[in-house]
């Protein structure tokens, strides 16, 4: 266990540390790692993004002009796997990585070996990922859900899928235990749990619900390895197996998994509105509960994925009801949010602007959700693009959204550069405006009986669809601005106090900007006053 | 469709050109809500739906109401001053009880509809639905035509010119079939869907919902339709490169026309079963197997050359660069050649690799899905089209005598 | 309450228990993620 040594004297590495490529590749700091998982992310969204860009020009108008069907749903499938996995994630563990240890106080993560280890699987798992474009029969074309039958029909690109997903899942199960032993142990005397930020809870929460499911999604895909190349049947009716327990056991996975990719946005949110209200956080424990009560209530929901796939009518009854309670500790979330801002000094710098978007299109998202949970009208929405535009909403202008509010917020904490705030609102309404033209019209293109995952629709579908379309290259392409505004930011720009934003309260404040290598070597003084804004 | 590379290069772009724009502009009616149907269930449904929707944008108005008042009021720039309260036990109580209250109201309609619809007790007829990879088979359970089940299948109408651009898209384009499924008005018909290859998922939305049709297993709905008319719906769920393409079409008929239609399909079919008994020319069996292998088309291309790495060519020289698992039952069947180039093997050959298929391969087993005229029509048609010469007619009777 | 304690420690004394700690919260969080691979693979191959 000589990880864990390493936090405990770190200084004795910045004498011998290399220089140049070396250093990324070697390096243990909580900080470079942490840059080193958002810049890959950057990089999966902008790949991802473009997939999405391919898919949407195909949309533009009905007739197949620029691309074949098979190819198409390549597109889809990858643009799921790359934004889910190497974009969404990925910038939640960057943000973990950065900002926890300067949360509670720590040295570091509790294990900066393995947490290099974790991240550089990432770029391999990827590579992989994306080389199955090129292979005999392309890349994985049956959705990122990969239900058999379909998935087992993937040509020479399956088994390397199947790797780059347990190495995505191998690097997701080590980023969590690093998360959950450096909460649990590492926390500076006297930052008791319900003193922490939101954001460390969400993400305690988070790495749980990551250990409990990835492993969940591995044994699954395992199956449907050894179905293709062993003989086995866990999924094949003809040898007794059952291709709808693949769905139970993918969704088992999927579910929280969708709670994975927004609880941090929930924490992230939860740091931002108080910094730019004045005005200390409403109702922190209920909050606490709420996001505890969402993550126990993710891994009793799964079957609200099946509705269609004919399961008995108290499967279904409980499935639904369950559903529906979710609302119940996400509403109380949009309520604290609410009364946060209420009767508070508000200002609107980016990082603010993206929060309270995330609150009105996160909340339209829940809305469409809780449509969703009704059982006999999915019945209508199941696999249509209104289950489009809800997971959008609830992705892109949420989770989305809630990493580019964090990356304004604690960007001149990283740089030590103010970032150039008009650019940063003029990326901030190109983005709304762009994201509401993009997925808004798909709510009516589902309601009006489009299925999704179709590369060409009747001529009742075109007039959304090109409206859909045309939102997608004002949003695809506003995110150039952002990428311009990171790296001026890197560059220079107004020199960042230590705490830049008068309103902010926590301990990652209390560091200069830009925060040094090392940090906390010896524990701080916690101020009770001062404990989660 | 069928063109055997990912991109469709500089003549498909050409054709995303203004005039093509306008011309599909003309069609668009901007739908903006779900259909209310023709069923009692889709009612229901549809009523559902409306009552969820207006309880969410009456619980919108009022979030975002609060919000945005605030955003006025309370901002800096207007000199607010921050309060500091942090909590309030009865508030927090109150939203979560609230909630609570107004989900259990949605929940009883829920329950309710969801009962109603799993009754398909007393059913006048049922029809089995079977999804295959890419088209739609109905079999009539109640009906039989000389000795056995009533049953078609129903392939896309729509051509690959109007899917490429090559010529006009009509009104139905991409919703129309062959050969639509037709029902009767006013009788409860129990559907019971299921799949020969992948997981489809059967939809109309004018009936209100949708259901799974999942290979082994067999599922259970049922409908009653309340006014005559063409429903057209598609396949919901992802089932590989042609999913966006195989509609599904209900024409409701009243009984006498239904009864009609009935006995006119009966006769059909039977008049079809009794010509796979005498001699076709060549020129007929061209003539048909250009429309049956529409359905090989799928995979194997259009121009016969299949797609690489995954479906072979069919014509005779042609190189089939593949991973092993696919080319070793070519081998062993004597359709590739020692320098991996594709050769045509013995008609008994070709016709047992169409009949049973191939098993571990995509190539699946086609003796249950076409006749014996349509076997032998796409067994000549292959052996004389695309270069391949071998000349020879197969005679339904010689497919008749290898099953 | 247990974390007040460690309030009053040595820095060396703080670092050890964290050290045993880590480790600790390592070894149960690895076997669960194996319990929970192999055991919904045994799950699934019970049917």
């Amino acid at each position: 266990m000589s990880t864990t040594a390493d936090q405990i004297a770190p200084a004795h590495d910045e004498h011998h540390a290399p220089r140049g490529l070396l250093r990324w590749l070697t390096t243990t700091n909580h900080k470079e790692i942490g840059t080193l998982y958002l810049v890959f992310s950057l990089t999966m969204f902008f790949v991802g993004g473009t997939m999405a860009l391919i898919i949407r020009a195909e949309l533009f108008q009905p007739g197949l002009q620029i691309v074949e069907p098979y190819f198409f749903n390549q597109m889809t499938t990858m643009h799921a796997l790359v934004m889910i996995f190497g974009a969404v994630m990925p910038a939640f563990v960057g943000l973990a990585n950065w900002l926890i240890p300067m949360m509670i106080g720590a040295p570091d993560m509790a294990l900066p070996r393995m947490n290099n280890w974790s991240f550089w699987i990432m770029p391999f798992a990827f590579t992989l990922l994306l080389s199955t474009l090129f292979m005999d029969g392309g890349g994985p074309a049956g959705g990122w859900t990969l239900y058999p039958p379909l998935s087992l029909q993937t040509g020479a690109a399956f088994p390397f899928v199947i790797l780059a997903i347990h190495m995505m899942g191998v690097s997701s199960v080590m980023g969590a235990i690093n998360v959950i032993a450096t909460i649990l142990n590492l926390r500076a005397p006297g930052m008791t749990l319900m003193r922490m930020p939101l954001f460390v809870w969400t993400w305690l929460i988070t790495a749980y619900l990551l250990i409990a499911v990835m492993p969940v999604l591995a044994g699954a895909v395992t199956m449907l390895l050894t179905d293709k190349y062993f003989g086995t049947s866990f999924f094949n009716a003809a040898g007794g197996g059952d291709p709808v327990m693949f769905q139970h056991i993918f969704w088992f996975f999927g579910h929280p998994e969708v709670y994975i990719m927004i609880l941090p946005a929930f924490g992230i949110v939860s740091q931002i509105i108080p910094t730019f209200a004045r005005k200390p956080l409403f109702g922190y424990a209920s909050m606490v509960y709420a996001t505890a009560s969402i993550a126990f209530l993710s891994f009793i929901v799964w079957g609200h994925h099946m509705f269609t796939v004919g399961m008995p009518l108290a499967g279904e009854l409980f499935f639904m009801y369950a559903t529906m309670l979710i609302a119940v500790p996400t509403g109380v979330k949009v309520f604290n949010w609410m009364a946060t801002m209420w009767r508070g000094s508000m200002t609107f710098e980016t990082p603010m602007l993206f929060a309270v978007a995330f609150v009105v299109l996160f909340t339209i998202g829940g809305f469409s959700g809780l449509m969703l949970a009704i059982a006999p009208a999915d019945f209508q929405y199941q696999d249509t693009y209104f289950v489009v535009a809800h997971f959008h909403y609830v992705l892109v202008p949420g989770a989305v959204f809630s990493i580019m509010a964090a990356t304004y917020y604690w960007l001149p904490k990283w740089t030590g550069h103010m970032y150039d705030e008009k650019l940063g609102r003029l990326h901030f309404w190109c983005s709304a405006i762009g994201v509401n033209v993009l997925f808004f019209p798909q709510h009516f293109l589902g309601l009006a009986g489009m299925p999704r995952r179709i590369p060409d629709y009747a001529l009742q579908f075109a007039g959304f669809n090109m409206i859909s379309s045309i939102g997608a290259f004002l949003f695809g392409l506003s995110q150039l601005i952002f990428l311009w505004v990171v790296i001026k930011c890197i560059r220079g720009g107004e020199p960042a106090p230590a705490k830049p934003w008068e309103g902010a309260h926590g301990l990652e404040w209390t560091l200069p900007s830009p925060a040094p290598l090392h940090t906390f070597q010896t524990p701080p003084q916690i101020d009770p006053s001062e404990a989660h804004g | 469709m069928t063109a055997n590379r990912p991109w469709r290069g500089a003549r498909g772009m050409a054709a995303v050109g203004v005039p093509a724009l306008w011309s599909s502009a003309a069609f668009a009616n901007f739908q903006l809500n779900m259909t209310p149907g023709v069923t009692s269930v889709s009612h229901r449904i549809y009523e559902l739906h409306m009552l969820i929707f207006w309880i969410c944008v009456a619980i919108g108005i009022v979030v975002f109401g609060v919000m945005f008042w605030s955003i006025v009021h309370h901002r800096k720039s207007r000199g607010a001053v921050a309060a500091q309260f942090h909590e309030s036990t009865k508030v927090e109580l109150a939203w979560t009880v609230v909630p609570v209250l107004i989900l259990v109201g949605m929940a009883i309609p829920a329950t309710k509809t969801l009962v109603a619809m799993e009754d398909t007790a007393d059913a006048d007829l049922t029809i089995k639905v079977t999804g295959y990879q890419w088209k739609w088979r109905y079999d009539y359970l109640d009906e039989k035509v000389g000795g056995e089940t009533l049953g078609f299948y129903s392939n896309l109408k729509t051509t690959p010119q109007q899917v490429y651009g090559d010529a006009p898209k009509d009104e139905h384009y991409l919703l129309e079939v062959d050969r639509p499924l037709v029902l009767p008005v006013g009788k409860k018909v129990r559907i019971v869907t299921t799949a020969a290859d992948v997981i489809h998922s059967w939809w109309v939305p004018s009936l209100g919902w949708k259901r799974d049709a999942i290979p082994g297993f067999i599922n259970e709905s049922w409908t009653r339709i309340e006014q005559p008319g063409t429903y057209r719906g598609q396949c919901a769920e992802l089932c590989g490169k042609d999913h966006g393409f195989m509609p599904i079409v209900i024409v409701a008929m009243n009984e006498p026309d239904y009864a009609k239609w009935l006995a006119d399909t009966k006769a059909g079919l039977l008049a079809e079963r009794d010509s796979a008994t005498r001699e076709w020319s060549r020129d007929e069996l061209m003539a048909k197997g250009a429309s049956v292998f529409q359905t090989c088309a799928a995979c194997h291309q259009a121009n016969g050359q299949g797609l690489p790495g995954m479906f072979p060519p069919l014509v005779a020289g042609q190189p089939f660069a593949a991973p092993e698992p696919l080319l070793a039952p070519l081998r062993e069947r004597g359709f590739l050649d020692g320098a991996g180039n594709i050769h045509i093997g013995s008609v008994t050959q070709h016709a047992e690799i169409v009949m049973k298929g191939i098993p571990g391969t995509p190539m699946s087993a086609y003796a249950g899905q076409l006749s014996d005229v349509e076997i032998a029509a796409v067994l000549t048609y292959i052996r004389n089209s695309w270069g391949n010469t071998l000349g020879d007619v197969v005679q339904p009777a010689a497919i008749k005598a290898l099953r | 309450m247990a974390e007040m304690a460690t309030m009053t420690m040595s820095d060396d004394d703080l670092r050890a228990r964290q050290r045993r700690g880590v480790r600790r919260t390592l070894l149960v969080l690895v076997l669960l993620v194996l319990a929970f691979y192999l055991g919904f693979i045994w799950l699934a191959a019970q049917r």
